[in-house]
């Protein structure tokens, strides 16, 4: 959290541009987020109440699936069974449920069975009728691995069977994505992907995705701030500067190792698990490496310094 | 540094003061006019009215939904113009804006009030990135699992208030909310409308219920903000008899009703609604112990958000433009519906209308609050046009000569002459909010005051004189100048800190970690989340 608002106080004072490290999940659900909207829920809530999971590709395999499945649902449907399914996937106690035409088409080839259209498919109407029978079912889906499509897909889906029962969705997205869309939202009024070198926040997903500008040489320098994942090699074509809690030394031209938020030092940090941010002391204290936001701090003032104060 | 502030009219209906007089501030409050002192600095307040800074008890300014509506509506938060000495503060949508604008209308303190417990470190800090004025927050009960689990078992009322001072405590709210008491937990088990005698169908709870146990938690606590309830049925034709038969069901205790005009709504018998406003009003003159805030609508695009997941769902066919989300969280979660409040509506002018009316007809404007709901009536910026439709009677009629004849028949308005003074308008915007919060620190203007301090140029265009205060001082220091910022200052979280009860604290920890698999801790709200001192704890009436 620190370290992210002291990111923007930097932006603020160089004119730089915003943009999340691994965004793409995220904006292939916000995409579809500012298209049409979403329903959604929280892998606590769906944990506790999910009487059908319905697990698509990658979330076959997840650690936040693994949260989700685990235990017995406090808050189920009396008189139900959870039953959870693997779309594309195989997960040990879940029932597979090939997709050989591709997750995204397969999903659709279940709205239509759901809504009983010339194209369904014979071998998707037991699923079908699952999902029209559970009284809370939950899908979980990678945004990253379906694309803009496939997320509208899994809404669709959400808007067709809440006409008659209950169901939501959790996307499984970058813990860290989640804190930097959150922050950035309130600090300039739109997500990530922001560029301030005009004097007021201006947002554009594509005129400010960060490899975008790297790789088409707009950017002439890239301050990287992840503590635990080290810069991608498209980093390495302009002058970088990467604040690391693990740092072999080469990852960038300048590098400096900074505290682990919620290992060396506390912090505020995302809970992908109950979907907010949460409080976390460190876990094995050190006091010899600074924090990022103490370092971009330092970085705001010198540039300040040098451009001089506003009028 | 002493200040003076003289030649200014003091309007300060908490002492029945209206006047032309002298204000005196030295440090962060107000004191009694000192015997053979000169000021500092003297501030020349001629021609002028002196206020108390306003308070706001209802606006949604920060939390995961507001976060929210920002990712759903980018197109509204586009940045054409603004100060590039101050990006974040001109940034549409940003929590510095908010500060800013509500900073220079004269505000200085703001309640965001729905804080769920589950998520109240995050809405702590994005509070804390409101700048200018001091917030609060509302935490929300009414669908959570452990307290319905906890009312099913037919637990003592000591139970239920031992959980809800935990819960407040932890969560670091102001006061206590209830939504729709039960409805967000019916709807996930596909309850698609939800009365107040309806049951929580696998709890056997009504929201009467519900609701009750709250209001005998909330007394048990001393929370000194009365129950703040937003009933069942918002927006529904006929709502105006809930929300009676929820004041009923009070029996006498203090009640706040949450963005009331939703609910001053009769169902006419040619379809559609009419104005309920006067028989609200009569129920309200009948129960003293009954407060509310209007949830005023204006016209315009906005999105419409709350915890009610049940009445957003029903709602999002109304969704303009066409897209929406509903979250089904770990208790309410929440329901974002874009809506276009159109002059040319029947619909929306007698919501207009019946906002207006629920004031002009109030039988006393210390139970009456302005609110637009912030963002669900209408931006909070609307209050300077309210206060001038309020205080001039030509003004509405000319309001009126513009919305749909069909629409101003369903209603009362056009027939009421009544125009709000200058003190009424300070009771309903300082004065009252602040008696309705328990914070007996502002609001007024007398000595052990904090020097928030509004100043206007007295002029009959009351929506400009009360969109930019000349003067705004916040903890005695001048923060707005002619409605430009003066210095960026730094307000504080407002909480309570009831005592939590050993034996609760180590249920809800055993409860937590079978639920959440993470105990307390990854709840809590510590300072040490915080870059500084950020929280100003109240007491609790004993």
């Amino acid at each position: 959290m620190e370290a992210l608002r002291a990111a923007f106080r930097l932006a603020q004072a160089s004119g730089a541009a915003l943009d999340g490290s691994d965004l793409d999940g995220a904006y292939s659900e916000l995409s579809v987020l500012a298209a049409s909207g979403a329903m959604a829920t929280t892998p606590a809530e769906a944990r506790a109440r999910a009487d059908l999971l319905l697990l698509v590709g990658r979330a076959t395999d997840h650690a936040v699936t693994d949260f989700t499945c685990a235990g017995t649902p406090p808050r189920q449907a009396a008189g139900t069974e959870r039953r959870v399914i693997a779309l594309g996937g195989i997960r040990a106690g879940a029932e597979a449920m090939p997709a050989p035409a591709g997750l995204v088409p397969t999903l659709g080839l279940l709205r239509a069975a759901l809504a009983s259209r010339p194209s369904a498919r014979p071998e998707h109407a037991d699923v079908a009728r699952a999902l029209k029978g559970a009284r809370f079912g939950v899908v979980l889906y990678d945004p990253a691995e379906l694309g803009e499509m496939g997320v509208d897909m899994v809404l669709g889906l959400m808007r067709d069977l809440n006409a008659t029962t209950r169901f939501s969705s959790c996307a499984l997205v970058e813990p860290a994505a989640r804190l930097v869309v959150a922050v950035s939202a309130w600090t300039l009024g739109q997500a990530p992907r922001s560029g301030l070198g005009r004097g007021v926040p201006e947002h554009d997903p594509w005129r400010f995705n960060a490899e975008r500008q790297v790789c088409s040489g707009e950017a002439d320098t890239l301050v990287w701030v992840h503590p635990s994942v080290p810069p991608p090699a498209w980093t390495r074509s302009l002058p970088a500067l990467a604040l690391l809690a693990d740092p072999r030394g080469d990852e960038a031209d300048i590098v400096v190792a900074v505290a682990a938020p919620g290992r060396d030092s506390a912090g505020t940090l995302w809970d992908a698990e109950r979907a907010t941010m949460t409080f976390r002391p460190a876990t094995a204290p050190r006091t010899d490496r600074p924090a990022a936001a103490v370092i971009l701090d330092a970085l705001t003032e010198r540039v300040t310094m040098e451009r001089g104060h506003p009028c | 540094m002493l200040t003076l502030i003289r030649g200014g009219r003091v309007i300060d209906p908490a002492h029945g003061r209206d006047g032309i007089g002298e204000v005196w501030v030295e440090g962060d409050r107000i004191i009694a006019a000192p015997e053979s002192r000169t000021p500092d600095h003297v501030i020349d307040a001629t021609g002028m009215v002196v206020m108390a800074g306003a308070i706001d008890v209802h606006s949604h300014i920060a939390g995961g939904n507001v976060i929210l509506s920002r990712l759903l509506l980018p197109e509204l938060h586009v940045n054409e113009l603004g100060d590039p000495n101050r990006p974040f503060g001109s940034a549409c949508g940003s929590a510095a804006q908010t500060g800013r604008l509500y900073a220079r209308m004269g505000y200085t303190t703001v309640i965001e009030p729905a804080l769920p417990p589950s998520a109240a470190l995050a809405t702590h800090l994005e509070l804390e990135d409101v700048p200018f004025i001091d917030r609060g927050a509302l935490t929300v009960m009414g669908n959570d699992d452990q307290l319905l689990a906890l009312l099913r078992a037919g637990e003592s009322r000591t139970a239920v208030r031992d959980l809800t001072a935990q819960t407040l405590a932890l969560s670091r709210g102001l006061g206590l909310k209830v939504i729709n008491a039960g409805g967000a937990a019916a709807f996930k088990e596909n309850v698609r409308t939800f009365d107040l005698d309806d049951e929580v169908p696998s709890y056997g709870l009504t929201s009467r219920r519900i609701l009750t146990a709250l209001l005998d938690a909330h007394e048990a606590v001393g929370v000194p903000h009365p129950l703040h309830v937003h009933c069942n049925n918002l927006g529904a034709p006929g709502a105006f008899e809930t929300m009676i038969e929820t004041m009923r069901t009070a029996e006498g205790r203090p009640i706040h009703f949450a963005h009331a005009q939703f609910y001053a709504y009769a169902a006419h018998t040619a379809g559609g609604i009419s104005s309920a406003a006067e028989t609200l009003c009569a129920a309200l003159a009948a129960h003293p112990n009954v407060t509310l805030d209007v949830g005023q609508v204006v016209f315009g695009q906005t999105c419409t958000i709350s915890l009610d997941i049940l009445r957003q769902f029903s709602a999002r066919g109304a969704a303009d433009p066409k897209k929406w989300i509903i979250v089904d969280g770990d208790a309410e979660g929440g329901g974002l519906v874009p809506f276009n409040y159109k002059r040319g509506s029947v619909f929306n002018a007698l919501q207009f209308m019946i906002g207006l009316e629920l004031f002009l007809l109030s039988p006393d404007p210390w139970r009456v609050l302005l609110t637009t709901d912030h963002p669900n009536g209408g931006p909070f910026t609307a209050y300077p046009r309210l206060i001038h439709l309020l205080m001039d009677k030509e003004e509405r009629t000319r309001e009126l000569a513009n919305l749909p004849s069909k629409a101003v028949a369903r209603c009362g308005l056009s027939a009421i002459a009544r125009e709000f003074t200058l003190a009424e308008v300070a009771i309903m915007t300082r004065a009252a909010p602040a008696r309705l919060l328990g914070l007996a620190d502002r609001g007024h203007l007398a000595p052990g005051a904090k020097a928030d301090i509004a100043i206007y140029r007295d002029q009959a265009d009351r929506t400009a004189m009360f969109s930019i205060a000349a003067l705004v001082l916040k903890d005695g220091e001048t923060i707005v100048r002619e409605g430009a910022v003066a210095a960026v200052h730094r307000g504080r979280t407002l909480t309570l800190a009831p005592q939590a009860d050993a034996a609760m604290t180590r249920r809800t920890e055993t409860y937590l970690q079978d639920r959440f698999g993470r105990g307390l801790d990854s709840f809590r709200v510590p300072e040490a989340a915080f870059a500084r001192d950020v929280f100003a704890p109240q007491p609790c009436r004993v």
